[in-house]
C-alpha cells in the first residue's frame, strides 16, 4: 500500500468531489422533461459516458471509505493490518460487483 | 495567592517504590525571568531531593527538558512562568513515552526512529579537494530542517505515535528531508527508502500537533509534505 | 562489566570526533557520557570555527601561519608556538571533513564556506552556520557516530578512572536511569568532558559543565595546567548569562555604555568591539565599576543599524534568545549585555597528541590543556580545538592500544567495589551541611574574588573560604537515597570535583605573579616575560595543591605588546 495507496486515496478524493457533484446535480436539478421518472433515468443512464462516471465514483468512493476506515481502524491498533487490508479488499470488490450490477442493469 | 509566588504541581512517580502516580504541589518565590526550569530546580534544592528532571544547557538549545507544562508539550528552560499567565504551573512528563521516573522519560523509542532514517550525508563518490560547493540558495533549503534539537516534543504530540509504536514521527521524517534537500546528499533512492513506507510518511494525518509545540518553530508538516512530494515524483518517474 | 578497548568520556564534539578516528582505525571504542551526546554543551557554541581558508574577499591573504600568530598573539604569548602551528595547519582539513560529513555551513555567494571576522583575527576567518555553528557540528558528528555504529553509554556519570602503578585499566560509572553502578575496563581512556564555567556564579556554561572530568583526571594522578585562565565572555546575556555571540559584534554590532558612547575607543581604538575577549571584558567591568552602566549592571549591544534583514539571516538564534530570555527584539532594542565565565583554557595538561604523562590517558577539548590558548582563548578557536585535538587524541590512542596490552579487569572489579562503598557511606552519612548553598557560595566567591580583576588579599580570602567549604563538604550527604535518576547524589558527588578545580584556579591565580591575557592582577599589573613565561602544573595532593612549571615553547614569535 503506503505511496500508492496514500496517493490513490487522494485521487479517490479528488473524483468523489466532482463526480458527487455531478451525480446530485444531474439527480435533483436536471430534468429531462416535465419530471423526473425512473424509465427517464434509465434512458440516460444507457449514454457511455454516464455509467462511466457512476462507475468510476461508485469505485472511488468504495476505495475512499474503506481506506479512510482501515487508516482509522490502524490509528486506534484494532487488529492487525494486514487483516483489515484483506478484509476490506473483499468487501470493496463485493461491494463494486454489487453497485456495478446495478448500473449494469440500468445501462443494458 | 500573592503576585510574588505560585504554585507549580509536579507530576511523581518512582516505579520502585510507588504504586500509582501523583501530582505533589509546591509554592515557589516568583523571580524576574524565572523559568520553568528554573522553578524545579528551587523545588529540588529547596523542597524535595528526590525530585527527577532531564537539564543541560538551560538556553533552549540542547532539548533535554522537553516536558508537558500547562497542557502543551514545551522545553522547561524556555518557558518564562509569566507568560504562562496562571497561577498554577502544571509539570508532568511527555506523554506517550515510557517512564524512568517523575519528569524523567526513556527517550530510546524515540532516539531509535531518528537512527533508522540514515541520519547522515549520503556520498558515493569521493569528495572533493576542498568543500562541496553549494549557492545560498541551496543552503537555504537547510535552514529550519537543520535546526532539530531532538527534544521530542512533537514526536509526543502526535496522536499518529500514540497509537502506532512503529510510526517514525514528525521528527525523524524532518531528518531524513533535512538530507533529501541537501544539494550534497548523493542518496537518491536510497535515501527515500526508510521513510517510503506505511509507518514513515505516509501515515502521517496532517495534524499539525508538531508545528504546534517544535520548540524551534520547525514546520515538520511541511517537511512531511516535501519529502512525500519526493518519494512519489521518483516513483513516477518524475525525477 | 563492559569491556572496550578505548573508552572516550564525553559526548560533546572533541569525543565524538576522537571516537570517529579511533573507529575508523580499527580500535573498539564506546563514548561514555553525563547527557545523551545531543545534549552536550559543545552545541550551544555560536560564532563559528576559524579556519584560515580564504573564502572571504578580504581574507584571500590568509594563511595558518597568520592563523597561528593572530592564536599566539591573542594568546598573549603564553600557547605554545608548536602545538598551535600544528593546529591551524591541520584546521583546513579538520573543517573541510565537517563539510564533506554534512555540516551545514553559511556560503558565500560562489558556493565556498562564508567567513566572518572574530575578535582578534586579522582577516574574516571564522566558519558559521548561521549562529548556530556548534548546533550544526554537533549534529553532524553525532550522525557520523551513528554511521559508524559505535557504542554510546548515554547518562552515565563517570565516578572514577582506575589507575594502577600509572597504568589506566578502565573506569567506573553510575548509570543515572538505574542506579547501576558498573565497571568499564579499557587500557585507554580519552577525557573529552568540556570546562569547568559552573565553578562560578555567573557562566554562559551549561549546568552539566562542573569540570569533573578534569577532577578526575587530576585526582588520578593527571597534572592540571595553566587553571587559573579562566575566560570571562564580554557579551553575556542579562540577567540569564546566555551567551551572545561574539558573531554579533563580527556582524557589526556596537558596545554602548550609558552615556550613549561606543567606549571600545578608549581602550582598543583599533580592533573596537573586535578587541579579543579578556581586553573587551575588563573594559566593560570597567564601565560598570565607574557607573557608566545601566542599572549599574551591564552594557547595550547594539544590533539595531544592522537591520532586520541581517539580523534575521545572520543573527537568528541571538535574536530568539533574546526576545525568550530577556523580551527584548534586536531588531528594536540593543540587548542587555555583561561578561560572565565562558571558557577555562586550563585542563588537563596534554601533549599536542592528547597524550598525558599517565599511561594510557588521554584528553581533549576543553577539559584539556595543550596549550595553544595560553592566556587567552580566541573567539571560534574552540570549536576548532574539539575537532583538531579530538582527531589528534583519536590518532595517538589508536596507536597506544595496538602497541599496549589488555586492561586488567580484576584492578577495574576491585575499584567497582570501592565506589559502591563510598556511595553508601555518602548515602550513609550523617552530615547536616547543605550541599546547594555550599555550591552557591563557592560561586559567588570565585565571582567576586578569583574573577575578571584579582588581587593577592581577595584570593588568599577566596582560598580560604575554598578550604572552609571543603569542609563543610565532608559534613554533607544527598538527602534521597533512591536508585533512580537521583539527582541530590549526582549533584553532591559534582560538588567535590567542582571545589576541587575551583581550589586549583584560585591557588595558581595565586602563584601566578603577573598579568597576562585573562589573568588581570591589580597588585602585578604587567605581564612579565621574565619570571612568567611558563605554564603552571598543579599536582594533586591531599591537601594544597602542589605546582610545578614547565617552559612555553616558542618558534617563531617572540613576545611583543599586545596592541589592539
Amino acid at each position: 500500500m503506503s505511496a500508492w495507496g496514500w496517493l490513490l486515496q487522494r485521487i479517490t478524493a479528488g473524483i468523489v468531489l466532482i463526480f458527487l457533484a455531478i451525480h446530485l446535480w444531474l439527480l435533483h436539478y436536471v430534468y429531462l422533461g416535465e419530471r423526473l421518472t425512473f424509465q427517464r433515468i434509465e434512458e440516460r443512464l444507457q449514454a457511455p459516458v454516464l455509467w462511466t462516471a457512476e462507475g468510476l465514483l461508485l469505485a472511488a468512493a468504495i476505495y475512499h471509505a474503506l481506506y479512510g476506515l482501515r487508516g482509522i481502524a490502524i490509528d486506534y491498533r484494532w487488529g492487525n493490518p494486514r487483516t483489515w487490508t484483506w478484509s476490506l479488499t473483499v468487501v470493496g470488490v463485493a461491494g463494486f460487483l454489487l453497485g456495478g450490477y446495478a448500473l449494469y442493469c440500468f445501462a443494458s | 495567592m500573592s503576585e510574588n509566588q505560585f504554585t507549580l504541581k509536579v507530576f511523581r512517580f518512582d516505579p520502585d517504590t510507588d504504586t500509582g502516580h501523583r501530582y505533589d504541589s509546591y509554592t515557589v518565590p516568583l523571580r524576574g525571568g524565572m523559568t520553568v526550569l528554573d522553578a524545579l530546580f528551587y523545588v529540588l534544592e529547596e523542597k524535595d531531593p528526590s525530585l527527577a528532571f532531564r537539564y543541560a544547557c538551560r538556553g533552549a538549545v540542547c532539548g533535554s527538558c522537553a516536558m508537558h507544562i500547562n497542557g502543551t508539550n514545551r522545553l522547561a528552560c524556555q518557558t518564562q512562568i509569566v507568560t504562562l499567565q496562571a497561577t498554577e504551573v502544571q509539570v508532568s512528563p511527555l506523554p506517550y513515552l515510557p517512564l524512568i521516573k517523575d519528569l524523567v522519560v526513556e527517550m530510546a523509542p524515540f532516539y531509535q526512529k531518528m537512527d533508522n532514517v540514515q541520519p547522515y550525508l549520503i556520498t558515493h563518490e569521493s569528495p572533493p579537494e576542498k568543500e562541496y560547493l553549494q549557492s545560498p540558495r541551496q543552503r537555504k533549503k537547510l535552514d529550519s530542517v537543520t535546526d532539530c534539537i531532538w527534544c521530542a516534543a512533537c514526536y509526543s504530540a502526535c496522536p499518529v505515535a500514540w497509537g502506532d509504536p512503529e510510526y517514525l514521527g514528525p521528527a525523524a521524517l524532518v531528518k531524513a528531508q533535512r538530507f533529501a534537500v541537501d544539494s550534497r546528499d548523493q542518496g537518491g533512492a536510497e535515501r527515500l527508502k526508510p521513510t517510503d513506507a506505511e509507518e514513515g510518511l505516509w501515515r502521517c494525518h496532517t495534524v499539525f500537533n508538531c508545528v504546534e509545540v517544535c520548540p524551534k518553530e520547525i514546520n515538520q508538516t511541511e517537511a512531511i509534505e516535501g519529502l512525500r512530494r519526493r518519494t512519489l515524483k521518483r516513483r513516477l518517474g518524475w525525477k | 562489566m563492559f569491556s572496550h578497548q578505548v573508552l572516550v568520556v564525553g559526548g560533546g564534539l572533541a569525543g565524538l570526533r576522537a571516537a570517529i578516528e579511533a573507529h575508523d582505525r580499527g580500535v573498539d571504542v564506546a563514548i561514555l557520557s553525563l547527557v545523551h551526546p545531543l545534549r552536550s554543551h559543545s552545541g550551544a557554541a555560536q560564532g563559528g570555527v576559524n579556519a584560515a581558508l580564504g573564502n572571504a574577499e578580504e581574507g584571500k591573504d590568509d594563511s595558518p601561519e597568520r592563523h597561528a600568530y593572530d592564536t599566539v598573539k591573542g594568546s598573549d604569548f603564553l600557547a605554545d608556538q608548536d602545538a598551535v602551528e600544528e593546529m591551524t595547519n591541520d584546521t583546513p582539513e579538520r573543517i573541510y571533513e565537517m563539510e564533506h560529513w554534512g555540516c551545514p555551513f553559511s556560503r558565500n555567494p560562489d558556493g565556498t564556506i562564508a567567513q566572518r571576522p572574530f575578535g582578534g583575527g586579522a582577516f574574516p576567518r571564522t566558519c558559521y552556520g548561521s549562529d548556530k555553528t556548534g548546533h550544526y557540528m554537533l549534529h553532524t558528528l553525532y550522525e557520523q557516530t551513528i554511521k559508524r555504529g559505535i557504542r554510546v553509554y548515554a547518562e552515565w556519570t563517570v565516578l572514577s578512572i582506575v589507575v594502577q602503578d600509572d597504568l589506566v585499566n578502565g573506569l567506573v560509572a553510575l548509570h543515572m536511569p538505574t542506579g547501576q553502578v558498573e565497571g568499564f575496563t579499557a587500557p585507554a581512556v580519552i577525557m573529552a568532558t568540556g570546562g569547568a564555567g559552573r565553578i562560578y556564579s555567573q557562566s554562559t556554561n551549561a549546568i552539566i559543565n562542573t569540570g569533573s572530568g578534569i577532577a578526575l583526571a587530576y585526582m588520578a594522578g593527571a597534572l592540571l595546567k595553566d587553571m587559573e585562565f579562566v575566560q570571562f565572555h564580554p557579551t553575556c546575556l542579562y540577567p540569564t548569562n546566555i551567551l551572545i555571540t561574539e558573531g554579533a559584534r563580527g556582524e557589526g554590532g556596537y558596545l554602548v555604555n550609558n552615556r550613549g558612547e561606543r567606549f571600545m575607543k578608549d581602550y582598543a581604538p583599533t580592533a573596537m568591539e573586535l578587541a579579543p575577549r579578556d581586553i573587551v571584558s575588563r573594559s566593560i567591568r570597567t564601565e560598570i565599576a565607574q557607573g557608566r552602566a545601566f542599572e549599574d549592571v551591564y552594557v547595550h549591544l547594539d544590533l539595531r543599524h544592522l537591520g532586520q534583514e541581517i539580523i534575521l539571516e545572520r543573527l537568528p538564534g541571538i535574536r530568539d534568545i533574546a526576545m525568550h530570555f530577556a523580551g527584548v527584539d534586536p531588531v528594536k532594542q540593543p540587548i542587555p549585555v555583561l561578561p560572565a565565565q565562558h571558557y577555562t583554557m586550563g585542563g588537563i595538561g596534554t601533549d599536542s597528541w592528547g597524550q598525558t604523562p599517565l599511561n594510557g590517558l588521554f584528553a581533549a577539548g576543553e577539559c584539556a590543556c595543550v596549550s595553544v590558548h595560553g592566556a587567552n582563548r580566541l573567539g571560534g578557536n574552540s570549536l576548532l580545538e574539539t575537532v583538531v585535538f579530538g582527531q589528534r587524541a583519536g590518532v595517538r590512542v589508536s596507536e597506544w592500544v595496538k602497541g599496549n596490552g589488555a586492561a586488567n579487569p580484576a584492578r577495574v572489579e576491585s575499584a567497582l567495589g570501592a565506589s559502591n562503598q563510598r556511595l553508601e557511606e555518602l548515602i550513609a552519612g550523617k552530615g547536616e551541611e547543605d550541599p546547594c548553598l555550599i555550591r552557591q557560595e563557592m560561586g559567588e566567591v570565585m565571582m567576586e574574588k578569583v574573577g575578571i580583576f584579582r588581587h593577592r588579599d581577595e584570593m588568599e580570602e577566596a582560598i580560604a573560604k575554598l578550604r572552609e567549604l571543603q569542609q563543610r563538604l565532608a559534613h554533607t550527604r544527598p538527602l534521597y537515597g533512591g536508585k533512580r535518576f537521583n539527582l541530590d547524589l549526582l549533584r553532591t558527588y559534582e560538588l567535590g570535583g567542582l571545589l576541587l578545580v575551583a581550589e586549583v584556579i584560585a591557588h595558581g591565580a595565586l602563584v601566578r605573579e603577573e598579568s597576562r591575557g585573562s589573568h588581570s592582577r591589580r597588585d602585578f599589573e604587567t605581564r612579565d616575560d621574565q619570571d612568567w613565561m611558563k605554564h603552571t602544573l598543579a599536582h594533586f595532593t591531599p591537601e594544597v595543591p602542589r605546582f610545578s612549571f614547565s617552559p612555553v615553547s616558542i618558534t617563531k614569535w617572540q613576545p611583543e605588546a599586545r596592541k589592539y
